[in-house]
């Protein structure tokens, strides 16, 4: 099926939409005229896509608020991530994190979607995020949405075990002048200076310009690693509201960071892996231009579309990567008791490799479409208490072609305090560029032994399993509750046998291996005063895979199985202990990690159970100053072994830092 | 060339969506928002203030983005002789010198902060959650089973001054005394 074929079905689509339009037709009584009695009596549509109301999806999801970040301590939005239940945030380095979802986790993590404002920031060329370039300042962000389990159908392909949604705030709502400082003994020095003003009574901007200074993390010995790094950023965001159902939005960042970093080589025949100190950089930038529209009875439009560039003279392969991306939304309810959304997209991107003695690409420079279609439609099979939302995305990648990806929801609410979802969905990671063209020496030589890419390796699946029960008992306690069985199929493998005789011998990357996991997670708020709250999660998971064919590759069997903790929890207490004085702990415990290096080696990771404290003094209203303590139980402890690329780990150490922020 | 009419068929395709919306988006059922806005209306007259210093009631929303459509056909209505001005502002102490504020957050954590600020001026504040009147907020419009349902918080009502006429009680799902 090809582009076109596609363009034909979304026609189709649209047209039997407006078939239905015709029904749209409703009362345009003056509502304003009744008396009360009579108001109270009007049947009323129950649907609103507030986000705020996210919380009351079929889907398992978290939001991360402002202010748990700002309450948090933490300095990195992968840290911030720490709060969400199911999902699992490592340090690999001090300046790369692998961060997954319902397990599978490695810093190249493929099956998780991170979007920010409707950008995505997955890498297409290895499938995963680079998070240490994702440094918006986290007074910026309103919130970040962590939905559990596979989006795709509503999100688009690689949402498989979870789609991470950041969400950065208005520009109307960043008025006036912020300045925040600080530094300490692992964040070594900070400041961010953001100004927003209003140009008329309807339109926004505000700009900002940032720089963080990053201490390295320790090596096993308690010495600094050689790993320190730096960001520079920059950007503005303008919010204008062109009329009273229509809004504008333009936004664009620019940065540029600088990256120490240690690399393993590993050889067959020396015994220790060799080490190689080198500087390696990264810059880019996007803008973005999004026009929504507000339609009568809570329905929306929305047309976006994005550039975004980055590169990164990464060692092993320096990249560039260019995306042009157009995505168009419509969301509408009709007959009362249909709430549809439905969705065209486009995307363009290019890239560049530079090949290295290490990794090189058939092909230097490709480029790649993308075009997507998506329809959801929540039908209120008995209003305000049970929904049946049923949805599909269909895709066209120039690697595996045409995916679809349904899903089908079913979500009773029988009391306001109660409500009870499932979910079946299916969902797939498409390959990567990496996966089809790269020829990686894994282990230096000779002998030595290369991955060599497979044009016939196709998507990764999942099918999905998925329940909840969200209980509000009584007021200021809530109770979220979330279990799942995924069934995965040809996922990710390498087949081929090491011959030492040979001097190169060759591993082909394969859609060898299937297995399942389960798992559950737990999350609740109470707030038994209004000057304390307490926040819990917890998560429970178990992964089995299985080799198929003639693979051998017991590395990524058990790095699958085994990357991701058992059991991982949070509980964080924040106390208002006067109007001025905040205090706020953080508890966090994270089980073992089994991970296998290149030789089949075991380079397990011990769990680890650590404490973050943070006090905040707020004199006035516009100045706040706070002194935060991470990882206070031990000196130091290792959170993630690299894997794909051969970083060497650094520990993670105690530290200390004090921040001031101003607003005027 | 292929990759040219990919995207040229699909900006027609929206161009051509967008068209036709535009031209389509008058007609409407009754949303939760008409009927919320409607019930703030009906609200002004069922409360009188302690000193009703003009004759006007002011109305503010407290929330992101501009005034809505089923707020705009309020303002500058009369009731009871007194003509209704709306506005809408994300600045907290905009709201301060209101008779009535709709708060559109649902965030408890946020909206605790915002009642704290409000709790001692004499306005009536409406949220649109469950525990919005416990945690000190006037009054809770929601929907239950498709149909509007209210309560009140009379203690916080009474403790500002403000009265509130018994037909209002009556009709309220729950009176927090």
């Amino acid at each position: 099926m090809n582009g076109s074929r596609l363009i034909l079905t979304a026609i189709f689509t649209f047209s039997l939409l407006f078939q239905t339009s015709e029904l749209y037709a409703a009362p345009d009584d003056d509502i304003l005229s009744l008396p009360l009695e009579s108001l109270m009596n009007l049947t009323v549509t129950s649907v609103s896509k507030r986000p705020q109301q996210l919380t009351n999806a079929a889907a398992a999801v978290f939001v991360i608020s402002e202010e748990d970040i700002r309450r948090s301590g933490a300095t990195t939005i992968a840290d911030a991530l720490r709060m969400a239940p199911g999902v699992q945030v490592a340090r690999v380095d001090s300046s790369k994190w692998a961060v997954s979802a319902r397990g599978l986790n490695s810093r190249f993590a493929n099956k998780l979607l991170v979007l920010q404002d409707g950008r995505s920031l997955y890498t297409p060329l290895f499938s995963g995020v680079y998070w240490e370039v994702q440094d918006t300042p986290l007074e910026d962000i309103e919130r970040i949405e962590v939905i559990r389990g596979p989006g795709a159908a509503l999100w688009g392909a690689n949402a498989v075990n979870g789609v991470i949604n950041i969400i950065t705030k208005s520009a109307e709502e960043t008025k006036g002048g912020l300045v925040s400082a600080g530094g300490g003994n692992a964040e070594t020095g900070f400041a961010t200076l953001r100004y927003g003003t209003a140009i008329s009574d309807s339109t926004f901007l505000r700009f900002y310009g940032k720089h963080n200074e990053h201490a390295g993390g320790l090596d096993k010995a308690g010495n600094r690693a050689y790993d320190s790094w730096s960001m520079t950023r920059g950007g503005f965001r303008l919010d204008s509201s062109l009329s009273s159902s229509d809004t504008l939005t333009f936004q664009g960042d620019y940065y540029d960071g600088k990256f120490k970093e240690t690399y393993q080589s590993y050889s067959l025949i020396a015994p220790l892996p060799t080490n190689t100190k080198v500087k390696d950089g990264g810059s880019g930038g996007n803008i973005i231009a999004r026009w929504q529209r507000a339609l009568p009875s809570d329905g929306n439009l929305s047309l976006q579309l994005y550039y975004d560039h980055n590169e990164r003279n990464m060692l092993v392969l320096p990249q560039k990567l260019d995306t042009i991306d157009i995505e168009f939304q419509h969301h509408f309810v009709f007959q009362n008791n249909h709430d549809v959304v439905w969705g065209v997209g486009y995307r363009f991107s290019r890239d560049q490799v530079s090949n290295t003695d290490t990794i090189f690409f058939d092909r230097e420079k490709d480029h790649h479409s993308l075009l997507s279609v998506f329809l959801h439609d929540e039908i209120a099979l008995l209003p305000g208490t049970l929904s049946l939302i049923v949805g599909s995305r269909f895709e066209n990648n120039d690697y595996s072609g045409f995916e679809v990806q349904p899903n089908i929801r079913l979500i009773w609410t029988p009391t306001l305090q109660h409500s009870v979802w499932g979910a079946i969905t299916r969902a797939v990671r498409t390959p990567s560029r990496g996966e089809q063209d790269l020829h990686y020496h894994i282990l230096t030589g000779p002998p030595s032994v290369e991955y060599t890419g497979n044009k016939a390796f196709k998507s990764e699946e999942l099918l999905s399993y998925e329940i909840g029960y969200r209980l509000e008992p009584v007021q200021r306690l809530t109770f979220d509750i979330a279990a799942y069985y995924n069934d995965y199929s040809h996922l990710r493998v390498a087949t081929g046998t090491v011959d030492p005789t040979k001097s190169v011998s060759s591993m082909i990357v394969s859609n060898d291996m299937h297995g399942n996991s389960y798992g559950a997670e737990f999350s609740a708020e109470w707030a038994p005063i209004h000057w304390w709250r307490l926040q819990s999660a917890y998560s429970y998971q178990h992964i089995a895979m299985y080799l198929d064919g003639t693979s051998t590759d017991m590395v990524n069997k058990s790095n699958a199985e085994l990357s991701t903790p058992k059991h991982q929890v949070s509980l964080r207490n924040g106390f208002d202990l006067s109007k001025q004085v905040t205090l706020d702990i953080w508890l966090k415990g994270v089980g073992r990690l089994e991970q296998l290096n290149i030789l089949s080696q075991p380079i397990s990771v011990p769990g680890y159970v650590t404490m973050d404290v943070r006090i905040a003094w707020k004199p006035e209203r516009n100045l706040e100053m706070s002194i935060v303590g991470q990882n206070l139980f031990t000196s130091q402890h290792s959170e993630f072994n690299s894997d794909v690329v051969n970083t060497q780990n650094s520990e993670v150490a105690r530290s200390v830092y004090g921040k001031v922020a101003w607003k005027f | 060339m292929k990759q040219f009419i990919k995207i040229a068929g699909l900006i027609s395709l929206i161009l051509m969506i967008l068209s036709v919306l535009s031209s389509q988006a008058e007609e409407r059922p009754i949303s939760e928002s008409q009927v919320k806005a409607a019930f703030v209306f009906n609200v002004a007259h069922y409360v009188n203030w302690p000193s009703p210093n003009n004759d006007t009631i002011l109305i503010g929303i407290l929330g992101k983005g501009s005034l809505g459509q089923e707020w705009q056909k309020l303002s500058g209505k009369n009731m009871n002789g007194k003509k209704l001005t709306i506005f809408k502002s994300n600045d907290i102490d905009e709201m301060l010198r209101c008779q009535i504020v709709f708060i559109e957050e649902s965030n408890p954590q946020k909206v605790s902060r915002i009642l704290q600020v409000l709790r001692d001026y004499p306005l009536v504040t409406i949220g649109d959650f469950s525990s919005f009147t416990s945690m000190g907020g006037t009054l809770n419009v929601s929907l239950l089973h498709n149909h509007i349902s209210f309560s009140i918080n009379l203690a916080q009502a009474r403790a500002v001054g403000i009265n509130i006429s018994s037909n209002l009680l009556k009709l309220a799902t729950e009176v927090i005394q």
